[in-house]
């Protein structure tokens, strides 16, 4: 009885392993999806980079629609049609990460790998600079990025090191990296460096937004795969070990999502602002939730409002865009405090 | 004869060069109630730690349900509750149904949760008599609350082996009692209980067999051989009288 019950165990066990593989694989296409939209003419290298964009410009035909049926001038641009449909994926993934992060206490992880992600937009620029190719610095912000997640889950578990100061480590290396390379780089670059510090809707292009939603699928396939690993490690990382979980791989996962999410949410949110999605609608919704997947819904849910009313505030007023949907989530914020039971 | 659930043999572990736990042996059969006792830092939590797979031994070897722990696949099989956790994640809003029904997530897998999941779930929130606080916030409830969900977990699970490591620490003293109580009840169910408690005297009150440690062991018997026994006075270096309060 024990031996046939450890055989079937062993064969769930094989099949959660391919699962497992069949995840990494979907990730790893989807990079090389992203790599593909970025580092060549939108839709003309193969068939799925054909569909994202395909589904760019499906969104932009019919927001136009709705824009002139409605009279809404803002939207019959392509720029905001673009940026909205970004705006919103990111609304969704940055809560989906950050409600795991918030309550694993790892709420600056966002910061430290968005100012990483800073030095890969410093990367991206010199090598355009000096070989004369094109490739999109946010397709090296997210290398970069994925490498300083792993650093920081290795200078943890290397040096015994509080999580928050292989944190401040690898948030300072970045920036530092960043600025100096930047200052390396001259021939009028450092213009354009403001867009990448603070977001900027204008810059929100179709290739962008194309592989904004590769990332959006990829974050969301694995979050829902592994939703009940990651909400036991979260909790409780002991018993989650006892119950047969691989914590270290789930933490992996976990860092190597949010470097995801924070190159996804620069292209409008900016280095500087961009971990402020992963933690203040999060921490709004944890005033009004009584369950997790209820705070889970609830950060969301706030978060489009931050991002729908963001851009929309700053289309009418002006306003630089990642500011705007901050300072509109912590209005958020302090109207769920005053609501809130706590 | 079937093999015991835990058997610990020659087991020796250190973080560093001196040993927390030093030639360690003993066996739990199926359905016993097992107290370890043993003074602050005596290695009682790392022999728990050992026991569940969490260490590797420096030397003698674990086995759980006949099978080297630190390989052992079949995790729904052992509950474990620990100190209160709610009491560093306080923040984390989640709900007792939430925090029992990782009691399914071992058996789940990568896979949904489904109707038989959910029954489990709720039958084990009824067996630890929370029904009309399963979808309160945990950390809204008592500390005695907190761990009869965190039993519920790992009734849910439907495990054979119940490792509790400190379980009472922090909760208030009529709580203890109805979670004492509720261990027992477990234990007539036929579940195997290996208790780590500082209280002394209510392992002495509560189980059928002590382990007294103190990083080797000594005292492994029934709880009346050992209250007749010097092994408390050698491992605490008092009378029994002094540790157990009496």
């Amino acid at each position: 009885m024990i031996a046939a019950v450890a055989a079937a165990l062993t064969i769930a066990l094989d099949v959660v392993g391919a699962a497992l593989a069949v995840a990494l694989d979907v990730v790893g296409a989807a990079l090389a999806v992203a790599l593909d939209v970025v580092g060549t003419i939108p839709g003309q290298s193969n068939p799925i980079s054909g569909v994202l964009f395909g589904i760019v410009e499906a969104w932009n035909d019919a927001i136009e629609r709705v824009a002139i049926e409605l009279g809404i001038e803002m939207l019959t641009y392509g720029f905001m049609q673009q940026a909205f449909l970004v705006g919103i994926l990111i609304a969704i993934m940055a809560p989906l990460i950050g409600t795991f992060l918030v309550h694993r206490q790892l709420a600056l992880i966002g910061d430290a790998l968005a100012h990483t992600a800073f030095a890969g937009v410093a990367i991206g620029l010199l090598v355009n600079t000096m070989v004369s190719v094109s490739i999109s610095p946010y397709l090296t912000a997210v290398v970069v990025a994925m490498i300083a997640a792993l650093a920081i889950e290795l200078i943890s578990e290397t040096t015994g090191a509080y999580n928050d100061v292989s944190m401040a480590i690898v948030l300072s290396t970045g920036f530092a990296l960043g600025a100096v390379l930047i200052s390396l780089n001259t021939g009028g670059l450092t213009v354009s460096v403001d867009q990448y510090l603070f977001g900027n809707l204008s810059t929100v292009s179709k290739s962008n937004a194309s592989v904004l939603i590769g990332l959006f699928v990829v974050i969301v396939a694995v979050v829902t795969l592994t939703y009940k690993q990651l909400l036991y490690v979260t909790f409780d990382e002991t018993a989650a070990r006892v119950a047969g979980i691989n914590v270290p791989w789930y933490n992996r996962i976990m860092t190597m999502l949010t470097a995801m999410v924070v190159v996804g949410a620069m292209q409008i949110m900016g280095v500087i602002l961009v971990a402020a999605m992963l933690v203040v609608p999060v921490a709004a919704a944890t005033q009004l939730a009584r369950g997790f997947r209820e705070a889970l819904v609830g950060s969301i849910i706030l978060a489009e409002i931050a991002v729908l009313v963001g851009i929309s505030l700053s289309y009418t007023y002006e306003t630089t865009a990642g500011g705007t949907i901050v300072l509109v989530a912590v209005g958020l914020y302090v109207l769920a405090v005053a609501a809130g039971k706590r | 004869m079937s093999d015991p659930q835990i058997a610990v043999e020659d087991v020796s572990f250190g973080y560093t060069a001196t040993p927390v736990v030093e030639g360690i042996s003993f066996e739990v059969d199926a359905g016993e109630y097992v107290g370890i006792v043993g003074p602050n830092g005596s290695g009682k939590s790392t022999l728990l730690a050992l026991i569940l797979g969490l260490h590797e031994p420096d030397h003698g070897s674990i086995q759980l349900f006949g099978h080297p722990a630190r390989s052992f696949r079949e995790r729904d099989r052992v509950g474990y509750v620990a100190q209160d956790v709610t009491a560093n994640a306080s923040r984390m809003p989640i709900t007792v149904r939430e925090v029992v029904r990782m009691g399914r997530f071992p058996n789940a897998g990568f896979g949904r949760i489904d109707r038989t999941d959910k029954q489990r779930v709720t039958e084990a929130i009824e067996t630890v008599g929370m029904a009309d606080v399963a979808d309160r916030q945990i950390m809204d409830l008592s500390g005695g609350q907190r761990q009869r969900a965190y039993i519920a977990r790992a009734l849910a699970s439907e495990a054979d082996l119940l490792v509790l490591d400190e379980p009472t620490v922090g909760v208030d003293t009529e709580s203890v009692a109805g979670f004492f109580d509720l261990l027992d009840s477990l234990n007539d169910d036929r579940m195997t209980v290996l208790l780590v408690e500082h209280d002394v005297d209510a392992v002495i009150r509560r189980a059928d067999r002590v382990l007294c440690l103190n990083r080797s062991l000594y005292f492994d018997g029934p709880t009346a051989a050992f209250t007749d026994s010097n092994a408390l006075s050698r491992a605490y270096g008092m009378a029994i009288g002094e540790v157990t309060g009496e």
